[in-house]
């Protein structure tokens, strides 16, 4: 049983509902092909082959007015109901022609049956492709549709030889009645199946509204325009009304050599029942051995080509040959590969339109532009069969088919663009590039951040203003200095440091008269501010400073004098000055450690001198435990030049285990610094940090001490010597940092098969009895976990193979859990170019490793092999969860 | 270390903490404090102030959201690796329950104010409990739209 499961294609927990479907279809096909069989002969018979193209205008208006009824409640009511009203209405319908045809002579019963048939065998075929839609993921329906479909051919196969048998026993008529029987055992199955069940999983009722009329307009016009925004539904109307033009008149023209051919009634729908269950037990072997292969080994695109080929050269053979070998060729092409190759891939096509879209899609597809292609279609046939030679409509056919191939080729060129819009639709991804627009955009632009600067809410006013200095760095001045004039005090403080890397020349005299009109720490602010200027003219004011008690304006005096007096004129003073500000309380060093970055500005001795100063206090701040002097501590120290002291490794790495994410992201921002010992292993701690801040220091000090950083990270990650959160911010700093694209390949690629190994890893723990143990659950929940992530690492590393934003919307994709959009996702990666890596990741995302032609070969065979992989791993947590499982499995070995 | 692992599973069992990757995990796990609780006591009741998330280690726990806290009449009964009092991790509301002990228990509690420094200091965690919600409320939706579907 497994053997056949896997044969078919079928998951665990898949087999009844598979079993549903599959018997659900072969009524539904047994009843039609009785149904078309017996419509065709009646009608050809009795009424004559001349009534054809006009049977198919009529039939054209006639689907347009149902199908426009179809697509209005397509989507409102949940697929099952809808069947259950389609089978009844039909039953009924059936069962009266068959009574009309039973107690009347009129030949006008043939055409109304011919017609019910027609219709009723396009709104089922589009309201099963939506009911399977309502109940399977896009990767299931790959999987599952060739094996449902091939359920529907068998109920043809049964079908066609009823008809065949019974058709000279009973009379052709009397098949009416055994159609009808097999619609109501569809109808009791369908009741039975989703009164166990539930409804279908996947539908999603619309809000309801009162006027369905009105509801209903609104809901065509919606598909419509969403027909001419989406080039996949633009393209598939296309290709489906010329491929409605070329089988038409295959159809037609078979008909008329069948028609000669055979000369009773009897015999010729005795033909067509054979003729059916020919076709349709190739159709069926060709889905259950060849379809779903064929899709996976050469995708959903290049067997959407392989219809509109085949009719090609099916309407050139009818040409060149207008023989019944010609005719069987083209029942073969429109009955057999039609349903093996073109149903099950259009469904898929379908599949990845929005859900919400999905059956007014398809009903515009029936409702518009079938009849429409099909009442040309008519029109021409009529117009042409009073001509002698089939040339005359076979050449249109032929050129129908050439179009219909051409928009074929559309349609897969729009197919993984609209996946992508489909799941970005579905996630409201944002996309980056609407922000990154703004740089440099507009005078209405400006405006806005203008407005956004002026807001009196503080927060508002500073995230506007960092927006302004980035974008608009020529009118950031003005407008910020206008803005500190209404501030508070705290807020016009941070607006000035937004200020420190423009030229402001202009705005000197405005700066002098600004300093002194609040606090001292504003005053502070604004004599840093003009140190940082091309502008002497504070000198005096500067100098005065160095006098003040206040520790940090004095600072700034030093600063401003080191900055503008060239050479210093009294260095022993001034030097003397900034030791004071040292040696005074902790509070007074907090203004001498933002001095640091002035040391290289003095000369040697006095260097010398300050930098012993420094370092016994560093040691000093930092054996303490008041959070602040610690912090100063480290803040003073990340701008440190000169050698790091010895003393302040072994504080650095207690930093970094701090609960304050502010002492670690100081103690991180400080691994820069170069000393005895190796760096390296904090840098890579702080980059796996819980809080980005940390993390983005780590990565800073990172690039800090590398002088070849993109070659650096990529051996880091490719050997997983960082921790996998460490991965993740070293990945997202190297885009840009100059590393090939082929190195970023090699990541994914990399990531990618361990991804593989680590699913295996977590298949054999599953499996393994031990693995219920608290460390063997623990064991299984940690790979579980890395596998997620190194599945997003893996993506992350394609994201600069590929347009912007694609990557990341498949990311989130994946991480949405929700099956439909895990699937959509599989499938754009699927369609990515993108190497090994994007086929790997396939694999390992959609559990594909048993499903190919070739068999996957586990990584591991038993747990033993996974713990040792795991105590093996550079990963520090997973190391230390399966070497606690070890041990205890030993403890627990030796107790027995 | 043990100890740490078994606290850790019973974490992640705990529909809230579902999707905080382990490692972070670490961290509230070394935060929980053991008490127990014997048949008959009430560890809190409907309206309480409450404070606590509890993860059931051993024993039996019954939830009662009948207004008065002597009621017996409960909704659900807990056993060990269920947690409750979660909804207050994240609201100041009162409690909206009652537990009762119905056999002797022992429980791990993590203080309201503990989990939120711990937040403030490894923000993944609090990522992670956005995700478990996100995850839930995507649920909630789903169960809403089968249940709302028979009908039409």
């Amino acid at each position: 049983m497994k053997t056949i499961k896997e044969l078919l294609l079928v998951r665990e927990g898949e087999s009844a509902s598979v079993l549903y479907f599959l018997s659900f279809f072969l009524l539904v096909s047994a009843g039609m092909a009785i149904g078309r069989g017996s419509a065709d002969a009646l009608f050809l018979k009795r009424l004559g082959i001349e009534y054809l193209p006009l049977m198919y205008m009529i039939q054209a208006l006639l689907l347009a007015m149902v199908c426009l009824m179809y697509a209005a409640f397509a989507d409102r009511i949940i697929a099952e109901k809808f069947f259950r009203i389609i089978f009844a209405t039909l039953a009924l319908l059936v069962f009266a022609s068959w009574v009309a045809m039973s107690l009347s002579n009129s030949t006008l019963i043939y055409p109304l049956y011919y017609l019910t048939y027609e219709v009723a065998s396009e709104i089922l075929l589009v309201h099963a492709a939506l009911y399977m839609n309502q109940n399977m993921t896009t990767l299931q329906a790959k999987r599952l549709a060739p094996l449902v479909f091939a359920g529907a051919q068998t109920g043809a196969i049964i079908g066609g030889l009823l008809l065949a048998f019974a058709a000279p026993l009973l009379g052709t008529h009397n098949l009416l009645i055994i159609w009808c029987i097999i619609l109501v055992a569809g109808l009791i199955l369908i009741s039975n199946w989703h009164r166990k069940q539930g409804p279908s999983t996947h539908f999603r009722a619309p809000h309801r509204s009162h006027n369905i009329i009105r509801e209903s307009a609104r809901q065509i016009n919606q598909g419509l325009r969403y027909t001419r925004s989406s080039d996949l539904l633009r393209a598939a109307s296309f290709a489906l009304f010329f491929m409605v033009i070329a089988f038409y008149i295959l159809c037609y023209s078979v008909h008329r050599i069948y028609l000669q051919t055979f000369e009773t009634e009897a015999a010729l729908a005795s033909f067509f029942g054979i003729l059916t269950a020919v076709t349709s037990t190739i159709a069926l072997l060709t889905q259950i051995l060849v379809t779903n292969r064929v899709i996976r080994r050469f995708g959903v695109r290049r067997v959407n080509l392989l219809f509109p080929w085949t009719t090609l050269v099916a309407l050139s053979t009818l040409t060149a040959s207008f023989t019944l070998p010609a005719a069987l060729l083209g029942s073969l092409n429109k009955d057999a590969l039609m349903p093996a190759f073109r149903n099950p891939v259009r469904s898929l096509f379908f599949n990845i339109i929005p859900a919400y879209m999905q059956g007014r899609a398809r009903a515009i597809s029936v409702a518009v532009v079938l009849p429409s292609a099909l009442f040309i279609c008519g029109l021409l046939l009529w117009i042409m069969q009073g001509m002698d030679r089939p040339e005359y409509f076979l050449v249109p056919g032929i050129a129908a088919a050439a179009m219909y191939l051409y928009f074929s080729r559309n349609m897969n060129r729009a197919y993984a663009s609209t996946l992508i819009t489909t799941l970005k639709e579905k996630l409201f991804l944002p996309d980056k590039r609407l922000y990154s627009a703004l740089n440099g955009a507009n005078k209405e632009v400006l405006d806005e951040i203008t407005t956004g600067v002026a807001h009196q809410d503080p927060d508002v006013a500073i995230a506007f203003a960092h927006l302004l200095t980035g974008s608009f760095p020529e009118q950031a001045a003005e407008m910020l200095l206008k803005r500190v004039d209404s501030a508070d005090t705290a807020t016009a403080d941070q607006l000035l440091g937004l200020l420190a890397d423009i030229d402001l020349t202009d705005y000197r005299e405005k700066l002098h008269a600004m300093a002194e009109t609040r606090d001292t720490h504003f005053h502070a602010t604004v004599v840093r501010l003009l140190a940082g200027q091309q502008d002497s003219s504070y000198l005096d004011h500067a100098l005065q400073l160095l006098e003040n008690t206040n520790p940090r304006l004095r600072a700034a005096g030093i600063h401003y004098v080191l900055h503008h007096q060239e050479p210093v004129k009294n260095p022993d003073y001034l030097v003397q000055k900034w030791l004071d500000l040292l040696q005074d309380s902790t509070h007074t060093c907090q203004a001498g450690f933002t001095l640091i970055p002035d040391l290289p500005l003095l000369g040697p001795q006095h260097r010398e001198t300050l930098q012993a100063t420094y370092r016994g206090l560093f040691i000093k701040m930092l054996d303490t435990d008041s959070e602040d002097t610690y912090l100063w501590a480290l803040h003073g120290l990340s701008h440190w030049k000169a050698e790091l002291p010895d003393d302040a490794y072994p504080a650095l790495s207690r930093a970094l285990a701090h609960e304050n994410p502010e002492i670690r992201t100081a103690a991180a921002k400080c691994l820069h610094l170069e000393g005895r010992h190796s760096r390296t292993p904090l840098i890579l701690r702080a980059t796996a940090d819980s809080h980005p801040h940390v993390r983005q220091a780590g990565v800073n000090s990172l690039k800090a001490i590398s002088s070849n950083f993109a070659e650096k990270v990529h051996h880091l990650i490719l050997d997983n010597k960082v921790p996998i959160r460490g991965q993740f911010a070293l990945l997202a700093a190297l885009e840009g940092s100059g590393l090939p694209k082929a190195g970023f390949e090699e990541l994914a690629t990399s990531k990618a098969r361990e991804a593989g190994q680590i699913q295996d890893a977590v298949q054999v723990l599953k499996d393994a009895e031990k693995s219920s143990s608290t460390t063997g659950m623990l064991v299984r929940l940690v790979l579980e976990e890395r596998l997620e992530q190194t599945i997003q690492l893996a993506l992350m590393a394609l994201e600069p193979l590929h347009e912007p934003g694609i990557i990341n919307i498949i990311r989130a994709g994946f991480s949405s859990r929700d099956e439909r959009h895990i699937a959509n996702a599989g499938e754009a990666l699927n369609n990515l170019e993108g190497g090994h890596a994007t086929k790997l990741l396939q694999q390992v995302l959609t559990g594909l490793h048993d499903s190919q032609g070739s068999r996957h070969v586990p990584a591991f065979n038993s747990m033993t092999e996974v713990i040792e992989w795991c105590t093996a791993h550079a990963d520090d947590w997973l190391q230390q969860c399966a070497r606690q499982f070890l041990h205890q499995s030993t403890t627990a070995n030796a107790h027995v | 270390m043990s100890d740490l692992f078994k606290r850790l599973l019973l974490l992640k069992q705990a529909p809230i903490f579902s999707m905080v990757a382990t490692e972070d995990l670490r961290m509230v796990a070394g935060s929980l404090e053991q008490e127990h609780f014997y048949s008959g006591d009430r560890i809190f009741e409907i309206n309480d102030q409450g404070d606590h998330l509890y993860l059931l280690v051993s024993g039996s726990v019954g939830i009662s959201i009948d207004p008065d806290p002597n009621s017996r009449n409960f909704i659900a009964t807990l056993g060990p690796g269920d947690c409750f009092g979660e909804m207050n991790l994240l609201d100041d509301l009162p409690r909206s329950a009652t537990a009762h002990v119905l056999e002797d228990s022992v429980v791990l509690m993590l203080d309201k104010s503990r989990l939120r420094g711990l937040i403030l200091s490894y923000p993944e965690i609090s990522i992670g409990m956005l995700r478990s919600l996100s995850l839930r409320l995507r649920e909630a939706n789903r169960v809403a739209l089968t249940l709302e579907t028979p009908s039409k």
